[in-house]
């Protein structure tokens, strides 16, 4: 007997591991298999990686807002002399895109396995482990996302912690316990670094080892179809029998997951090297260069959904507490709530639609969010200004409130509804830049019409843009 | 009731799970070794976790915002009414706060605390009234809200005058 096998019989002789390992790695799956099904895998890949950039990451930074020699708090001064040193620098890269990829692949684990209809009797319990574990990702990017302490970072989760205070009754209280004081201190950086680097990778691991114990417990989707009717039943756990035109998971199954691997791992290096993120100013509570606060990609869906949401109290509860509660409740229920015993896409148009408006409204309201960054238009003045050179503008500057008419009646998403004007009527007069109410106010002269100047609380649009709008108007305003 | 629910106790005597046993009916005269051993393990090990659980939320309970202490930002002279509000840096529990200072008609002086009360973004002073870049809500110079989303109005401070100069405290309404 070799060595290695007498190890292995060793530890079975004390720990019974010889019949898990076999089903583990010699149950049977379908010969034609898809990548797709391998995404869960690049989930624990890009874990992986965020572990271990996570953990070199942790000894250089930490969660102190002490001040340094150089005036700077000193998580965000780790911060610059990580990403003075080329290394350094690739490594916060890494965990930075890390984050993305990890919201990325999840959500498409999530649409494979809805899609396939892998959630169905007997994995209901896997998909509800799921969501938890979507729950526990948002949550550590959420976390992770304060922690450089700049502008950026500290105003979105100012954000983010104030929304939790609209849940009734409890909402203070919670938003208290997060920060740890009225607003964000040294309290609040704290208690989201323990959080972001204890409590969450600990919960992570052990959802994760749950729901990939329940795999192999379970057997996936894919190899049910494959299989003869009644094998999981007659099986005996440990022994190897592989039905005829199937293979046995390893090394074919194995094959296709570190194939998987190594496509997420060369496209996370690739947008990690070509596109190193930046650091803003350091955190100013006081906001005195008037940042306007935008949260990440992956919450812009929710950011731009506010923007609809009327002005009362009761409606902003619901918009910020109940309907995400509510969606993620939904989302846990899947199982229960689809009780279609299909498979085949075709005969689950109902899940089938809903995923895919789903998938088009926060796609949608993403990219809409994004859109309203400001994506700064061309410096000259545009002296036969069309439309298309206003709208430009419009977008940097104002679509961030006006995309739709919850802000003063305007939307300024369309020539057609800008022209039509808001609540105090027309806001542009063709050929009078001085009677258009939408010139006066970034100018800021519109106060005897009772509007703020614009845009409000930000810094004014720049003169040549505004000239541009003067000479668009002067025109006559034309599409 | 399903039979692994009931299933003997690998040692013997009686037959029943002690658990579901005491579940169906619990009377003082039956308390049987087994019973007591059951009720006890569960007891203990609930108080051990709420003992740890409210020692963490002790531990985790955010301080009081009337423990700030005041802090003086200025002199009675710099506000006069009729002057638009000013923006003075306050502490924030060991971090930069601030407050916006106003001298009213009717009010006197009054002390705003710089967070929209929507979510909480920095707003500041435009032409003539608080307007915050977030989601566009304004406020009057009383605070009152001019255009929502905010669904309340400006939260106020402590705002105390001694000896000529203004000291402002933790957030009052």
């Amino acid at each position: 007997m070799s060595a290695s096998k007498r190890l292995l019989q060793w530890l079975d002789e004390r720990l019974s591991i010889k019949d898990d390992m076999t089903e583990a790695l010699y149950h049977p799956v379908p010969r034609r298999e898809s990548y797709l099904d391998y995404l869960g895998f690049a989930a624990v890949f890009v874990f992986i990686s965020q572990f271990v950039t996570g953990i070199l990451l942790a000894t250089v930074y930490a969660p102190s807002l002490a001040l340094t020699s150089d005036g700077l708090p000193y998580a965000y001064h780790a911060m610059k002399v990580l990403m003075s040193e080329p290394w350094g620098y690739f490594i916060r890269s890494l965990h930075f895109w890390g984050a993305s990829f990890m919201v990325v692949v999840v959500f498409l684990h999530m649409l494979r396995v809805f899609y396939i209809g892998a959630y169905k009797k007997p994995r209901e319990l896997n998909w509800m482990l799921g969501v938890l574990l979507l729950v526990t990702v948002l949550a550590f990017a959420f976390t992770g996302y304060l922690l450089p302490w700049d502008q950026e970072a500290y105003w979105a989760t100012m954000v983010g912690t104030a929304m939790v205070g609209y849940a009734p009754l409890v909402g203070d209280w919670l938003t208290g316990i997060l920060r740890g004081s009225e607003f964000l201190t040294q309290a609040t950086i704290s208690r989201f670094f323990s959080i972001h680097v204890l409590v969450l990778p600990i919960t992570l691991v052990l959802l994760m080892a749950a729901h990939i114990g329940l795999v192999f417990r379970v057997g996936v989707t894919e190899a049910d179809r494959a299989l003869p009717p009644g094998w999981r039943k007659k099986h005996v756990r440990g022994t190897v029998d592989i039905p005829k035109g199937m293979v046995p998971f390893y090394p074919y199954g194995t094959f296709g997951m570190v194939m998987t691997v190594l496509v997420t791992m060369l496209a996370l290096l690739a947008v990690a090297y070509f596109f190193l993120p930046e650091i803003q100013a350091p955190a100013d509570p006081l906001n005195r260069d008037h940042y306007e606060p935008k949260p990440p990609w992956y919450f812009m869906f929710l950011y731009q959904f506010l923007k609809f949401v009327p002005g009362y109290y009761w409606a902003q509860v619901v918009a910020i507490v109940v309907i995400p509660t509510v969606a993620v409740l939904l989302l846990f229920l899947v199982p229960l709530l689809d009780k279609n015993p299909s498979h085949e896409p075709r005969r689950r148009p109902v899940a089938l639609s809903a995923m895919a408006s789903m998938v088009v409204l926060l796609v949608g309201l993403t990219y809409m969010g994004q859109k309203s960054t400001v994506i700064p238009p061309t410096e000259e003045v545009v002296t036969q200004a069309k439309w298309s050179d206003v709208s430009k503008i419009f977008q940097a500057y104002c679509a961030s409130c006006h995309i739709s008419t919850t802000s003063g009646g305007l939307s300024l998403a369309s020539y057609e509804s800008t022209m039509k004007g808001g609540q105090n009527g027309a806001v542009i007069v063709p050929g009078k830049p001085e009677e258009s109410l939408l010139w006066l106010v970034i100018n800021g002269e519109a106060n005897q019409y009772n509007v703020p100047p614009m845009p409000l609380g930000g810094q004014p649009i720049p003169a040549t843009a505004r000239q541009t709008i003067e000479n668009w108007i002067k025109d006559g305003a034309s599409k | 009731m399903a039979k692994d629910h009931s299933a003997a106790p690998p040692s013997g005597g009686d037959e029943k799970n002690p658990l579901a046993d005491w579940l169906e009916g619990w009377t003082p005269q039956e308390v049987t070794r087994r019973k007591f051993m059951s009720v006890s393990m569960w007891t203990i090990g609930g108080l051990i976790a709420l003992a740890y659980g409210g020692l963490g939320l002790k531990f985790l309970w955010p301080p009081s915002q009337s423990n700030v202490p005041l802090e003086e930002v200025g002199t009675s002279d710099e506000f006069k009414i009729g002057d638009p509000p000013v923006l003075k840096v306050t502490d924030n529990q060991g971090s930069e706060g601030g407050a916006w200072i106003v001298r009213l008609e009717n009010e006197g002086l009054v002390a705003y605390d710089m967070h929209c009360t929507h979510l909480e973004c920095p707003f500041t002073w435009v032409g003539n009234q608080f307007a915050c870049p977030c989601h566009g809500s304004t406020f009057d110079i009383h605070g009152q809200v001019t255009h929502p989303p905010a669904p309340r109005p400006l939260r106020r401070r402590l705002v105390v005058e001694k000896d000529g100069k203004v000291l402002v405290g933790g957030i009052i309404s």
